[in-house]
């Protein structure tokens, strides 16, 4: 915009502005984004190669990999969110395999989790299908999967099945589970203005609770909870998908 | 990570504009045990390898840079029947975003996978969509030998208790019920599908189905009603242009089109109806812009046609600007060669290119190679075309050349009173109506004529003489469907007491091709097709 066209400020004006800056902010952030594809991509080969000879620098190769994975699922999310704000998004809702998904989404975290020590078990029949968008359900579980292996020990479970209320998913891990704070915040996931959304956790479960909720179907809406304890012992995260 | 032996009998392509990438992706697709891996840079060379060869997996970029993206490459192979349901296409997009804006498209990969890939994680989403498009193979088969009952059949009976392919089969038979005109058919499935999930593209085949009853306002709601829940659906917009324009509604239905051409501006087809809606509406300016963006967006691609290109041509006319017509038509010229209609088209534009600079020698020139190639190829050359053609004529003060055109017109439509009518009035708006009775009613006459006399050779049991009369008749006139049919009938007939002739077999099929390409699925020719088929078995 050139300056001419600035120095007026109607009001028409200072909406535009506000829309090229959120417009010029997703740019932006597409941005980083791509780099950040590059970046995976060459850790990716660099931790692939460090596996194989052996070299002494594979424990910061993974963390690398983690981190930027982070960040990577960190724009994912905030992309989504601000489309979701624009009205500029539409849910593509197909059938899937919840055994096929879930195992996918764990290779996508199969190398960081060898280096990473952690070991995974998926407990889904292999028989159960769900309708869901998959490319918002990865970003739900990438972040869930990420933050499970920010605090666990050395195992992490998914779980999967269905009941009357919807697909059931667990995600649970043998760490120190959720701060007690965490937890006695998590009913006001919709009010940012409960401190909330200040620590990363929150931004994911807001997120995930945006997902969920955009899938739903005979008035039922997705939940999602935290809690401790289980067979693992630490953090659980339980998601309910209508 | 599993090497299975029918792996690397595939045949692979790989479509990047990253050479990195390209090497990458070549890499993975080894180590899945492909041995065959073709790969190239642009959607256009991706097209040229696709119809050359067949290829059982395709993985696409979406941006390939410059010229066609993946979704262009996606929907012209289908479009052209390189890529079947057997047949593998992954799409392969740098943004999460991308898959939420282009799932709303009517052509869907069957997969999207974001960047950066993952190697393992390609072979597992590989692995489960080889299982699952192997099974439909028969489908395939079924459809390439067009038994779309069968097709039918086949979807059917392989929904099983995989959820995801049974989706796709259910989406698959409604649109083959719509094919073969059984809306209540389709109609069933996609109210079936609705009570699962409010599926986008099942509210929009509702939406079709009701349109191709004849319910134009239940259609338009279900397509206004699509555009309120999903922006994205550019088809619908589409849909409900149509109904709009139909009804009358010019400005809402260019309005329409124009906010789906904003969200994606590279469809040609798109572009050419915006343009000629425009032009309706009287808005010049549009209808230009839009048919150059037809024009530009066609180049090298299927979905262009002569058209956009003559109607851009004739707006220059009017605006004066010769060479830019003159240079357009050329450009036509060479891109439609092989269609000796569309040739015609371009062909008859140059003339009145060069009438308009005063050249008439050049006129003539041209004038004359439009009459040979009409001569020529009387198959190509539909009665729209003949009519298009006399208009030129008329404006070229070529009068009687015109009306030779009409005649043929008439010759071919001689029962069609809706043809009749429109000959009328082209002449009448030429200054030419006190003719025009007389040279339809001796067209007409021509037609009737030898009609009533193969029907008396016929009676006598003259079949063969019929026959030959009725041939040179068909030929001369092709698409003349009473005429077609009489001759058609009266070959079925002999060849059923004589057993099958090649030439008069030959003849029917490529006279009903003829009526057929007039109208799709027209249930009196398809009578005729079927009976043609039993006799060869």
């Amino acid at each position: 915009m050139s300056i001419e066209e600035n120095t007026e400020s109607s009001p028409v004006n200072r909406a535009l502005s506000s829309l090229e800056l959120s417009s010029a902010f997703a740019m932006v952030s597409h941005d980083i984004k791509n780099s950040l594809g590059v970046l995976l991509r060459d850790i990716n080969m660099i931790t692939g190669s460090c596996e194989f000879t052996g070299c002494g620098m594979r424990n910061e190769c993974a963390d690398m990999e983690y981190e930027v994975r982070r960040i990577n699922n960190n724009i994912v999310k905030m992309l989504t969110l601000f489309k979701v704000e624009q009205g500029d998004y539409m849910l593509n809702v197909d059938a899937h395999s919840v055994f096929d998904f879930l195992n996918e989404v764990m290779i996508e975290h199969s190398l960081i989790m060898r280096e990473k020590k952690v070991t995974y078990e998926i407990d889904c029949p292999k028989s159960l299908y769900w309708y869901f968008d998959r490319n918002l359900m990865t970003g739900v579980m990438s972040n869930a999967i990420s933050n499970a292996l920010r605090y666990t020990k050395d195992r992490i479970r998914i779980s999967a099945d269905s009941g009357n209320k919807g697909l059931r998913l667990a995600i649970e891990d043998n760490g120190q589970g959720y701060t007690k704070l965490m937890l006695e915040q998590q009913a006001a996931i919709k009010r940012p203005e409960s401190g909330f959304l200040n620590n990363n956790t929150g931004l994911g479960i807001y997120f995930t609770k945006l997902v969920l909720d955009l899938h739903q179907h005979d008035d039922i809406y997705g939940k999602v909870a935290m809690q401790n304890g289980g067979e693992l012992g630490g953090g659980q995260l339980f998601m309910t998908l209508p | 990570m599993i090497k299975d032996d029918t792996n690397n009998q595939f045949n692979y392509l790989i479509i990047d504009d990253f050479e990195q990438m390209r090497v990458s992706l070549k890499g993975m697709l080894r180590n899945f045990g492909a041995e065959r891996v073709t790969i190239c840079s642009t959607g256009e060379e991706a097209l040229k390898n696709l119809s050359s060869d067949s290829y059982d997996v395709v993985i696409c970029d979406y941006n390939l840079g410059e010229g066609r993206d993946g979704q262009q490459v996606l929907e012209e192979a289908r479009y052209q029947g390189y890529l079947g349901h057997a047949s593998i296409f992954f799409m392969v997009t740098a943004e999460s975003s991308m898959p939420m804006v282009l799932g709303a498209l009517e052509q869907q990969p069957d997969e999207y996978m974001v960047k950066p890939l993952n190697q393992e994680a390609l072979h597992h989403r590989l692995e489960i969509a080889i299982k699952r498009k192997r099974e439909l193979i028969n489908i395939d088969e079924a459809l390439a030998d067009n038994d779309i009952e069968h097709a039918i059949k086949c979807c059917n009976e392989q929904r099983g208790s995989d959820l995801k392919q049974s989706l796709y089969l259910a989406k698959l038979q409604a649109e083959l019920y719509q094919e073969i005109h059984q809306y209540s058919n389709a109609l069933t499935i996609y109210s079936d599908l609705l009570a699962i999930r409010d599926f986008h593209w099942a509210r929009f085949g509702l939406g079709k189905v009701a349109y191709y009853q004849g319910d134009y306002a239940q259609a338009e709601e279900a397509f206004r009603d699509l555009i309120q829940k999903n922006l994205h659906f550019l088809e619908a917009y589409e849909w409900l242009a149509m109904i709009l324009e139909s009804r009358g509604d010019l400005v809402e239905a260019q309005q329409a089109l124009t906010h789906a051409l904003k969200l994606s501006p590279r469809s040609v087809a798109r572009q050419r109806r915006l343009g000629f809606l425009a032009l309706r509406n009287g808005d010049k300016e549009t209808a230009k812009r839009a048919l150059q963006a037809a024009v530009r967006w066609g180049t090298n691609s299927c979905f262009a046609t002569a058209e956009e290109y003559r109607c851009l041509a004739d707006l220059y006319q009017e605006s004066g600007e010769i060479t830019k017509m003159i240079r357009l038509l050329a450009d036509g010229r060479i891109r439609f060669n092989h269609r000796p209609a569309d040739k015609i088209q371009m062909l008859s534009g140059l003339a009145l290119a060069k009438h308009a600079m005063n050249q008439s020698q050049e006129v003539d020139d041209y004038l004359s190679k439009v009459d040979r190639l009409i001569d020529a190829n009387k198959q190509d050359v539909s009665p729209e075309h003949l009519r298009l053609i006399a208009k030129d004529c008329f404006q070229l003060s070529q009068d009687e050349i015109a009306k030779r055109y009409l005649e043929l017109v008439i010759c071919n439509k001689h029962d069609d009173e809706s043809w009749i009518e429109r000959v009328g009035k082209l002449m009448d708006e030429q200054g030419q109506g006190s003719e025009s009775e007389a040279l339809i009613a001796d067209a007409q006459k021509k037609i009737t004529q030898v009609h009533a006399h193969s029907l008396a050779l016929l009676r006598q049991g003259e079949r063969g003489q019929a026959i030959d009369l009725l041939n040179t008749i068909i030929e001369q006139y092709p698409y003349n469907k009473t005429m077609v049919l009489l001759a058609t009938k009266a070959m079925i007939l002999d060849m059923h007491d004589k057993g099958v002739d090649n030439r008069y077999h030959f003849t029917c099929r490529y006279a009903l091709a003829v009526l057929c390409s007039q109208k799709k699925q027209d249930p009196e020719v398809i009578k005729f097709l079927e009976e043609l088929n039993r006799l060869q078995t």
